[in-house]
């Protein structure tokens, strides 16, 4: 893979094994990818397919029984091999990460606001106050109310969603260049999540970091992702711009998934999971990982791994062999003999802003109303 | 009711994945993991052997030996020669039947002191950081008091009234080396009983009794096991300084403990006198510690030390 | 204060019998202290996570919890099972009487109510094997079925929720989030539960896997006739298998009614302003979707604002909803339940 100029990670053929008792675990196979500076790529797939080992590694936060190989290039940095204390340097200053768990990444025994600035203090050189007053701030940007009290809190006084604004907090405290979210909002509500992905978007505006964000909720991805990168069975299966991948899927998985959205239509039915069980990544099936599941499998598909093809204009690739039997619009729908795939529900039709009342300068108005009332009506 | 709960996809031919993907392993149970991450460290095995070979050495060797402790007659401080391996000490007594005895007395006042302290603390710790409210303010001022009562006067005190003896000595140290541990126990169990998972076990309907064994304990295993360690070697050293004062093992009988402070003198002139007692207490310290080493790896899953 | 019983529903769920419910809260209030700075920390104040909710589930039932981070939806469900001890009010199981039991006495009946929770990591024995903690509710339970027939409901449990006989002997360190959460929902299913609080049991899982889950809860509710308090931010997994959805915020529901009333005629301007902000799966529509932005910062649950809780945040606001706190009452042309002093359904567009 050739870097260009404005490539801030470049990931050549990323490998991850974990020998365990019972054999060797392949987490990771053959993922390469590029991420430039200021864009946002939304990594989906399923549940258990490398996606946050995959960024794991990138962070250089395996266990030490992980085996590894492959390239992962930050700047002109190579990640893998690096030593603990050069990556020390680049974790949390240059690149940061959001845990999928936000317990992971959290001290039960420490306050917040104490984690947060010592995350601040371990890249700057400044006094516990003004650490401590940059932690309050950071617990303000992620919309935590009352910050300065909820800082001398410990963790297990936060609910869910809170916790997990805090690891947000922490990510962004340094100003990092790169930021990997791992389902950074899944503990969220929408509003909050809308905010919270607001706020990464604006300091991606701001410093023009690069954002890599793992999550299942693919409505999350049509809304912040510029590029998106489907996994299945520890590999890269589909990639290319959002708009193409969801609008003509090249992989069965990926129509697959698209297809087990619940839908209004489908209410008081049930869902349409794809059939059977993910792969066993210890021991994997001979050919496309996918063809033990896959309506399109034929006999050629278990021969060997598919190799990742261009499927379409920039850069949209796929790793299934008859993808140009998908795409074509209505025949590839009823694949998993599912509804159309796409018109998912849309519940903020249901209340469709009304003009008149919703904009935010009215709610603004309504709170300094509201400020002068209570300033006249104790 | 039992039972109900089945495959929920329909075994549909076509749908269901093909075969000849499929991959078994045998649920095994937990402690067997445990024994066998052990058996795996091998300092810890290591240890273990030496170990074993100590003891296994402390109760052996006294039937091959060709005096025992009791014996006198030897020449006061004797070389090291034929007849006497490790020569003899300043009443004539033969310095390695001596030092079998000797190791004999620390390993068992070792165990037994660790065990109290270890059992004690860590039992009154837990309880104390899983109820909380009374009990466990009931429990911290016990310790508090236990650390104020002089227990040297104590000990004496037993020992006037009960004959000092090694048993005695065992106990009463025991009974005073507990309380670190209880705090340090208690403060770990209070974090732990706020985590989530032990909240999912009381969910489940698990009584105190098996969210302590089960829950608590193996979560603990790292500090028991460094306490446990810390407390053996202590507890050599604690009953050497009694002895010193008569308030320990009684002639004939002896402790490493006793050698040493019998013969610390004469570390210049005859040093292995001094160096072989020594070197026994730091094998059985430095095995020990790795030991525990292994244990605590062994619970902490997360170690992939001894995974191969 | 209003409670919120059951209103008839369309979409009552098929094996609800009409008896009484099987869950019955009133009142709950749970509140925890909160403490000073300093060193010796001293409570100077309480927050109240949930400040007096009432509502009802039958067998057969799922009541979609839903609200803002924060709101109290995790402490209501840990409230009903006993595992915070709720502050006042009251929480019926079959009857019976939870609040103030004795921890022994609630053991028993601990084997009919269960809860996945929201952190899947924090909720697993960090030095356990998956086997093991699949096995534990059945040891404590059903100790008299012996090794083998417990270790095969163990095997069935885990195929049940996609994880392969290669998991077992693996730690919750070594696995993907979704596939901790699966070990949770493995869990509590392990016992047959009569009511279950799945806690956000779906949030770490694609949607394909997911769907599979749901697809397995609804399964097992119409077999078994379980009821389900099934918290959730993804709401269009809510609104498919809720039957009917309460909406909390700042420890109060304000708005409870069955699926369809709640997504289609939601009077309360926190549940419309909630359901604007769901992002959209299509990257076209999700550009395009207006949404109502909610301006203000979240109060305090330890001083919450006078009369209505979300006065300070929303745009139709007038002077009584600082005087006086609307009551969770029928209100609106359905009759569903709402505590809204100005209820209004938002014209549709379609
Ligand atoms: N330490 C480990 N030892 C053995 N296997 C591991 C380890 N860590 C992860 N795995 C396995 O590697 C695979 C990939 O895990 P990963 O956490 O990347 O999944 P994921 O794509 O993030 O899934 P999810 O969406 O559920 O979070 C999983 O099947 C997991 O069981
Ligand atoms: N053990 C505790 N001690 C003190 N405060 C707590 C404790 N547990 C929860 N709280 C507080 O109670 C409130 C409600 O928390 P809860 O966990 O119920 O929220 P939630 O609705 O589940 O939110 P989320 O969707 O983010 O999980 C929060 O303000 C939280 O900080
Ligand atoms: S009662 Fe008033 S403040 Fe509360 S939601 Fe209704 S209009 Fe808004
Ligand atoms: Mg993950
Ligand atoms: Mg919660």
């Amino acid at each position: 893979m050739t870097t260009t100029a404005g490539d801030l990670l470049t990931v050549d053929n990323l490998t991850v094994e974990f020998p365990t008792d019972d054999g060797v675990v392949r987490a990771v196979r053959g993922v390469s990818f590029t991420l430039r500076q200021g864009e946002v790529l939304g990594v989906v797939g399923e549940s258990g397919s490398g996606k946050s080992v995959s960024s794991m590694a990138v962070m250089g936060l395996l266990p030490r029984s992980a085996r590894i190989g492959g390239s992962i290039r930050f700047r002109d940095t190579e990640i893998v091999g690096l030593g603990q204390r050069q990556l020390e340097k680049l974790r949390g200053n240059d690149i940061a990460m959001i845990f999928q768990d936000p317990m992971t990444s959290l001290n039960p025994v420490y306050t917040v606001g104490w984690q947060l600035s010592e995350a601040y203090r371990a890249h700057h050189k400044v006094s516990k106050k003004v650490a401590w007053a940059k932690a309050v701030e950071a617990l303000e940007l992620v919309g935590i109310p009352q910050p300065d009290r909820r800082a001398a809190q410990f963790p297990h006084e936060f609910s869910g969603g809170m916790r997990q604004r805090v690891v947000i907090a922490m990510a962004i405290i340094n100003d990092p260049t790169l930021i990997i979210a791992d389902e950074p909002t899944t503990a969220l509500d929408v509003t909050v999540q809308a905010q919270v992905l607001e706020t990464l978007l604006r300091i991606r505006d701001e410093t023009s970091a690069a954002i890599m964000i793992i999550t299942h909720d693919l409505g999350v991805v049509a809304g912040m992702a510029d590029r998106v990168q489907v996994m299945y069975g520890g590999t890269v299966v589909e990639s290319g711009q959002v708009d193409a991948v969801f609008e003509r899927p090249r992989m069965p998985y990926t129509v697959g998934l698209l297809g087990s959205i619940p839908h209004p239509d489908l209410l008081g039915k049930r869902l349409t999971p794809i059939k059977g069980a993910p792969p066993s990544l210890m021991n994997l099936p001979p050919g496309c990982a996918f063809a033990p599941r896959c309506p399109l499998a034929g006999p050629e598909c278990d021969e060997a791994e598919p190799e990742l093809v261009t499927v379409g204009v920039s850069g949209h690739t796929s790793r299934c062999l008859k993808w140009d039997e998908l795409g074509g619009g209505d025949d590839s729908r009823d694949l998993f003999e599912h509804e159309e795939i796409g018109s998912v529900e849309n519940p903020a039709s249901l209340t469709q802003a009304d003009p008149e009342l919703a904009v935010v300068e009215d709610a603004a108005e309504v709170e300094q109303r509201m400020a002068r009332e209570e300033g006249s009506t104790p | 009711m039992a039972d109900t709960v089945t495959k929920t996809t329909p075994d549909d031919p076509d749908t269901t994945p093909r075969a000849g993907h499929e991959f078994d392993t045998e649920a095994r149970k937990q402690w067997k993991i445990v024994l066998r991450r052990f058996l795996r460290h091998r300092m810890a095995m290591i240890s273990l052997s030496v170990l074993v070979l100590i003891v296994l050495a402390a109760i052996v060797l006294p039937w091959f030996l060709q005096y025992d402790h009791t014996y006198t007659g030897g020449g006061r401080y004797e070389d090291p020669g034929p007849d006497h391996p490790l020569g003899t000490d300043n009443l004539g007594r033969d310095m390695l039947a001596m030092l079998v005895r000797g190791t004999q007395f620390s390993l068992l006042i070792a165990v037994v002191v660790a065990a109290m302290a270890t059992v004690i603390g860590v039992t009154l710790g837990a309880v104390a950081g899983l109820l909380g409210g009374w009990v466990d303010t009931l429990f911290m001022r016990l310790v508090d008091l236990w650390l104020i009562i002089p227990q040297l006067a104590l000990v004496a005190l037993a020992a006037s009234a009960f004959g000092s003896s090694w048993y005695l000595v065992a106990i009463a140290l025991g009974l005073f080396s507990w309380m670190s541990v209880a705090r340090i126990n208690r403060g770990l169990t209070l974090s732990l009983a706020n985590q989530e998972f032990v909240e999912a076990a009381r969910a489940m309907g698990a009584s105190n009794t098996r969210i302590v064994v089960k829950h608590i304990l193996p979560n603990l295993t790292g500090v028991i096991t460094v306490n446990a360690t810390l407390a053996v070697a202590t507890a050599v050293l604690a009953e050497a300084a009694l002895s010193f004062i008569g308030l320990g093992v009684n002639i004939p009988d002896t402790s490493l403990g006793l050698i040493i402070n019998n013969n610390y003198a004469q570390l210049e002139l005859r040093p292995w006198l001094f160096w072989a007692p020594f070197l026994v207490i730091v094998l059985i310290s430095l095995t020990v510690n790795f030991i525990g080493d292994g244990i605590r790896d062994a619970f902490d899953p997360k170690q992939t030390k001894v995974r191969a | 204060m209003t409670t919120a019983k059951t209103s008839p529903s369309d979409t009552a769920p098929a094996g609800a019998d009409t008896g009484q419910p099987l869950l019955e809260v009133n009142d709950l209030v749970k509140s925890f202290p909160v403490r000073g700075k300093g060193i010796i920390p001293r409570t100077v104040g309480q927050v109240q996570a949930v400040a007096g909710i009432s509502f009802d589930l039958r067998a057969g039932e799922t009541l979609g919890l839903v609200g803002e981070s924060g709101c109290g939806k995790s402490t209501t469900g840990r409230a009903i099972l006993q595992l915070h001890r709720p502050t006042s009010g009251s929480v019926r199981f079959e009857g019976r009487e939870l609040v103030g039991q004795t921890a022994r006495q609630l053991r028993a009946v601990r084997r009919d109510m269960q809860i996945v929770f929201q952190d899947p990591y924090a909720s697993l024995n960090p030095r356990w094997t998956v086997n093991s903690v699949v096995r534990e509710p059945l040891e404590i339970h059903h100790s008299s079925w012996g090794d083998k027939r417990i270790q095969s409901k163990v095997n069935n449990l885990l195929e049940l929720v996609g994880l392969n006989p290669e998991h077992r002997n693996r730690f919750p360190h070594e696995f993907s989030g979704g596939q901790r959460q699966r070990i949770g929902i493995a869990r509590a299913l392990a016992l047959e539960p009569k009511l279950l609080v799945l806690d956000e049991p779906v949030s770490a899982l694609d949607v394909s896997v997911q769907a599979g889950v749901v697809n397995l809860l609804e399964e097992l509710q119409q077999r078994l006739n379980l009821a389900y308090l099934f918290v959730a931010h993804d709401l269009s997994i809510v609104r498919h298998i809720s039957h009917r959805i309460a909406v909390m915020y700042l420890g109060k529901i304000v708005e409870i009614g069955t699926r369809d009333e709640v997504y289609g005629r939601a009077t309360h301007p926190y549940t419309q302003a909630l359901l604007s902000a769901a992002p959209l799966p299509d990257p076209k529509a999700e550009r395009e979707r207006q949404r109502i932005v909610l301006t203000g910062d979240v109060p305090s649950p330890v001083n919450p604002p006078s009369g209505c809780r979300f006065r300070t945040r929303c745009w139709k606001a007038q002077d009584i909803c600082a005087s006086e706190e609307p009551k969770l009452e029928a209100r609106g042309e359905d009759g569903h339940l709402s505590a809204c002093h100005f209820p209004e359904v938002r014209p549709r567009e379609s």
